[in-house]
């Protein structure tokens, strides 16, 4: 008998929309080649600060010559005000890392609820260039720090230096001045908690959604600050910044495997996500009208998202190889749209699911969702998700096997004999508990290992569950939890995952053939970046709100239309002689 | 909330605990604290127990009565009493009503947040135990989010040991205030000491969203220490282990 496909379980009035199949959506190399789409968390909170037209001001710019000091911008949200606290700071070249275990940056930042007086102002002088090793209070949102492009920096500054724009070429190679080392939020370091940001800061009251704000605080700075820099190296010949070059700086982003653990530690969370963005992806399939101009508006996103993959500059010989197939391919979708005289959305999927690779299927998803934005938007609000982990006490061991059976399938088809399947294992470092992989039977840790093999922990569950059916069949969880309390975790985390749409992520994460990067692109898709650049298995960079508007944009009309954001099309030579 | 949650729960790893009963732990002693219950003065006073008490053997006893009785074996209840909650829940669906008697456990405050638990699920809980000189009563009604807590003088002929804990639950609440009147014996009709009410807690926990958590940096020092020992050293191989050189 087939597995029945999933329904959606976000109310709506169009009834239980019948959803993609978890074993498809859920597979871990699928996921690793998602892409920003409509509802990711960038474009959701650039929507709310130019539609609610959020006022952001600079209070204070105390540099000095070299860009050092410190800054404080206010921000007046629809729901409160916040501060947005900077110091820039000297930092030797080789001391610039993207390593989370780096101690010194050129720049930390935070993000505090209302004002920041003189004496908050000290203490946080005193505690954010410390990140880690700082503490700060519940007033604090969010803490980050950001390096500076070693090639960009310094040549965008002597560029507006010598009164000369920075070239596009060049900007396209690397499309920002900042990289983001770490953005932390939800209550660390004394932070306030996401309980807190989420009762009390409706602004922000979305997944990651002050993260993001204060990576879009830290493009605003960094484009002032090489502005501010300019200026006082060369006073007489120096020019802005032209608007259309400075949206299309973003602010980069190194992310590690410090990521990987989250999205396993939160399933509830992960599986409403995707649901939401299949759930759209439902609507559209059912509600969305393929009229003649919907096509002409399909066939421009695709050229757009072909350029914008050509404009990608990544030394990833994969990445590279997978972005030309994937431009290829968008070309071949323009084609076959063409020689179609009437078709449906649906058949366009069921073409990609037949013809063209995982990368250009979620690519044509996300592109889909750009067009119907009265079909998608109002999903945004269903992106929360209360999180917790109980046992039903009272379920039947009988049941508990069918479960898993239904749910996990694709776990119990995990062949933990073969080789290299239990060949990894996670690790926290000593040095700021940074999740590391070792070797298991090479590196030391394996007995440290943390508890994240939920495949396998699901196969010892479900072993245990069919002896223990062998000789008694009224056993219930709570009995069996107490009988084996090294199986309780798992157990409720199988039942409650049994109650989400998704379920858990379909990997074994001990596998020697585990590629983390793909968990990091699932999350970082979601967030909203864009160019992918894997630098190895484990870590990759990329760009965030390139093309977004700017502080200076609040308040003009605004098309939502910045994602897979290409080089502007201007005339460099006049803007030049425009600036001066 | 969320800084402490992750560090109790390293370190109930770091002293050997496994996964369900660090995640319990944590959870429990975090909900106690929010809401001004101390639920750390609860860990630091039998520190030096749950540093020994490696792994924890919640096992059943024969009761000639037919009553559910468990040995806790000397655990802490912030470690056991879920998994013991959970065994009640079970035999209230079942039976309308369940009644487990856990011997031999300390820090039975903790059993608080799993009676919210038990109200969650739709049911009405009670728990119950003393001290030398009091009787500890804890209620919650069904779908309520905190339960409320009483300090009463003990009675004369109370003979209940002081280190064990009862647990009720019922589907309906009338067993449940027929047992609380019952308890609460001369001081039934009249105003019980009250030691905090659910709303009380919730002010608590409100200002706890609002300002966070002060902790003694003695006892953070103490868990950080149990923490450390889940992390691996670095080595500049390891460093590979994560990205770039």
């Amino acid at each position: 008998m087939a597995t029945p496909l999933p329904t959606s379980g976000i109310s709506n009035q169009r009834g239980s929309l019948p959803l993609r199949p978890a074993d498809d959506v859920m597979d871990l190399e699928r996921l690793g080649t998602l892409h920003p789409y409509r509802l990711s968390f960038m474009r959701i909170l650039m929507r709310r600060i130019m539609n609610e037209r959020w006022v952001i001001q600079r209070r204070m710019f105390d540099l000095d010559e070299n860009g050092y000091g410190t800054a404080i911008y206010t921000i007046d949200a629809a729901h409160g005000r916040f501060s947005f606290v900077v110091f820039a700071h000297h930092l030797d070249p080789e001391k610039r890392s993207d390593r989370v275990i780096a101690d010194q940056w050129d720049m930390t930042v935070t993000l505090c609820e209302g004002d920041v007086d003189e004496e908050q102002l000290q203490l946080l002088r005193q505690n954010v260039p410390l990140q880690e090793a700082g503490r700060i209070d519940a007033r604090n949102i969010v803490l980050s720090r950001a390096n500076k492009s070693s090639r960009n920096f310094d040549y965008v500054v002597a560029e507006l230096a010598a009164g000369r724009q920075p070239a596009l070429a060049k900007i396209a190679q690397v499309g920002y001045l900042y990289r983001t080392t770490a953005v932390y939020g939800s209550g660390k370091f004394g932070m306030a908690d996401w309980q807190k940001v989420h009762l009390m800061h409706a602004d922000f009251a979305r997944p990651f959604a002050a993260e993001m704000f204060t990576c879009f605080m830290i493009r605003q700075f960094s484009l002032e600050q090489a502005e501010s820099i300019a200026r006082a190296r060369s006073p007489d010949t120096a020019v802005p910044m032209d608007d259309a070059i400075k949206r299309y700086m973003g602010i980069g982003n190194a992310t590690g495997l410090g990521m990987a653990p989250y999205l396993i530690n939160h399933p509830q969370l992960i599986s409403r996500w995707i649901e939401v963005r299949e759930t759209a992806l439902a609507r559209i399939v059912e509600a969305g009208e393929a009229s003649e101009e919907k096509f002409e508006l399909l066939q421009s996103l695709l050229r757009k998202a072909a350029q914008h993959l050509a404009e990608i500059a990544t030394d990833n010989e994969v990445q590279n190889q997978r972005n030309g197939v994937t431009k290829a391919e968008l070309e071949e979708v323009s084609r076959w749209i063409e020689n179609q005289r009437s078709i449906n959305w649906s058949a366009l999927l069921d073409k990609a699911l037949l013809s063209w690779s995982y990368e250009t299927q979620e690519l044509i998803n996300s592109l889909l969702t750009e067009m119907y934005p009265e079909l998608v938007d109002e999903l945004e609000d269903s992106l929360c998700v209360s999180e917790s982990m109980n046992l039903i006490p009272d379920q039947r061991l009988t049941d508990i096997r069918d479960l898993i059976e239904s749910r996990y399938g694709w776990a119990l088809n995990i062949d933990f004999d073969a080789p290299g399947s239990r060949d990894v294992f996670w690790y926290r470092s000593l040095e700021k508990l940074e999740p590391r992989l070792g070797q298991c039977g090479v590196d030391p840790g394996e007995d440290k290992a943390i508890k994240i093999a939920v495949a396998y922990d699901v196969r010892q569950c479900y072993d245990r569950v069919c002896e223990c059916l062998q000789s008694e069949n009224g056993v219930s969880a709570a009995q069996f939890a107490i009988e084996y309390p090294e199986l309780r975790s798992i157990l409720r985390r199988i039942q409650a995952m049994s109650q989400s749409v998704y379920g858990d992520i379909h990997a074994n994460l001990t596998d020697t053939e585990v590629l983390p990067i793909n968990l990091l692109r699932c999350k970082l898709s979601f967030f909203g970046v864009s160019k992918f650049d894997p630098k190895s298995r484990l870590w990759v960079r990329n760009t965030m709100f390139q093309g977004a508007p700017l502080a200076s944009d609040i308040g003009s009309d605004f098309a939502d239309d910045w994602y897979f954001p290409v080089m502007p099309a201007i005339d460099q030579e006049n803007a030049q002689s425009t600036c001066r | 909330m969320t800084e402490l949650s992750s560090l109790l729960k390293r370190s109930f790893e770091g002293l050997g605990y496994c996964q369900g009963d660090y995640e319990d732990a944590a959870a429990a002693v975090v909900w106690l604290e929010s809401r001004g219950m101390n639920g750390l003065d609860i860990i630091a006073s039998t520190w030096p127990r749950l540093k020994s008490g490696v792994g924890i053997e919640v096992s059943f006893i024969a009761d000639e009565t037919g009553a559910e009785v468990l040995n806790a074996n000397d655990s802490s209840v912030a470690l056991c009493g879920r998994m013991v909650t959970d065994l009640v829940c079970a035999a209230t669906v079942d039976k309308g009503y369940a009644r487990i008697e856990l011997l031999n456990c300390h820090g039975r405050r903790s059993i608080l947040p799993s009676l919210a638990v038990c109200a969650s699920r739709g049911l009405h809980a009670i728990a119950h135990w003393n001290d030398r000189n009091n009787l500890y009563l804890s209620s919650i009604n069904a779908h309520e989010s905190t339960p409320d807590l009483w300090r009463i003088p003990r009675q004369a002929d109370d003979l209940s040991p002081a280190t064990s804990l009862a647990i009720v639950c019922s589907d309906s609440w009338q067993p449940i205030e027929t047992l609380a009147t019952s308890l609460a014996g001369d001081h039934s009709g009249t105003r019980m000491e009250s030691w905090l009410i659910s709303n009380d807690m919730q002010v608590r926990y409100d200002s706890t969203i609002r300002h966070g958590l002060r902790i003694d940096p003695d006892l953070i020092r103490r868990l950080t220490t149990a923490a450390d020992t889940v992390l691996v050293e670095a080595t500049e191989q390891s460093r590979l282990g994560a990205g770039e050189s």
